[in-house]
């Protein structure tokens, strides 16, 4: 199970983790744009107030492609005999964990409190009157925010460890600044086409 | 039960040479200090890779669907194997 859930790239086909990870890159962005959620990065999700059918969709392909691209020329320089297949398996299993992120709003558990959080006055935050509901739907959130960050990262370095068989910490290093690149260029393509 | 053959000394951990060899039939010994060949340096687990290649004709694909693994693990043993033996050459 935990093979499954953190490491599933040394025992599934490139086939099987193809085809499973382009239906739920499909149907994460189905779910986006039903729960008005937007894909504005490789690490990035954000609940807007409207979604255009197609943004989630070319949100997730942009995101994909991006960091397919900057992990495998970091790949490459570690091992010449890596796969672009292999990786681009790597980042559709990870992103399916953002299928699951939009369900995650704080607004499902505490009615309004996207109203209160954005009419938060800088000059008084003091005046915020937040319940104890509001601090319990922001606590789940975040605990799950984090959690997921954290997954998605393990799997997406346990997806580059078996693609390019690194072991050193310069591939380490090499990984950390390919997801960096890849959120800075994602990020700027997205505001920029979508 | 085949019993394992011993490549590594017990005590320090050393690579083990073979002192004596006999015959099952006769019982004839031939004494001596003869080195392991690599192969035989390598533990069971590897040197069965090393034949199950063998035996796939060289298809990781092939080893890949019948050891229930993916091919880039499958490749990335494979590659682990290659250093090690030209580790163990380099120290011949």
């Amino acid at each position: 199970m935990k093979k499954l859930l953190f490491n599933p790239f040394e025992k599934y086909t490139e086939k099987q983790l193809f085809i499973t990870g382009f239906i739920m890159a499909a149907l994460c962005s189905l779910v986006a744009y039903y729960l008005n959620a937007r894909f504005d990065g490789i690490l990035d999700m954000h609940l807007v107030n409207d979604v255009r059918f197609e943004a989630p969709f070319i949100d997730n392909l942009i995101n994909i492609v991006t960091l397919s691209v900057f992990l495998f020329a970091a790949a490459i320089t570690v091992n010449k005999k890596t796969r672009i297949i292999d990786i681009l398996n790597t980042v559709l299993i990870a992103r399916i964990i953002y299928c699951f992120l939009p369900i995650f709003n704080p607004e499902f558990i505490s009615p309004g409190i996207d109203e209160k959080l954005l009419s938060i006055d800088p000059q008084d935050p003091q005046s915020l009157n937040l319940t104890a509901l509001d601090y319990t739907a922001i606590g789940i959130t975040a605990i799950v925010m984090i959690g997921a960050l954290v997954w998605y990262i393990t799997l997406l370095y346990n997806g580059f460890k078996t693609a390019s068989n690194s072991k050193k910490v310069a591939h380490t290093i090499a990984f950390i600044l390919a997801i960096i690149i890849a959120e800075v260029v994602s990020s700027l393509l997205i505001s920029t086409i979508n | 039960m085949i019993p394992k053959l011993p490549i590594t000394c017990p005590s320090c951990s050393s690579s083990l040479n073979v002192s004596q060899l006999a015959c099952p039939s006769c019982s004839t010994t031939v004494s001596g200090n003869f080195p392991l060949p690599v192969l035989l340096r390598l533990n069971q687990e590897e040197q069965d890779f090393i034949l199950q290649f063998f035996l796939t004709s060289g298809s990781l694909k092939e080893m890949a669907s019948q050891m229930g693994i993916s091919y880039p693990t499958v490749r990335n043993r494979l590659d682990d194997l290659i250093s090690k033996i030209k580790q163990l050459q380099n120290q011949e």
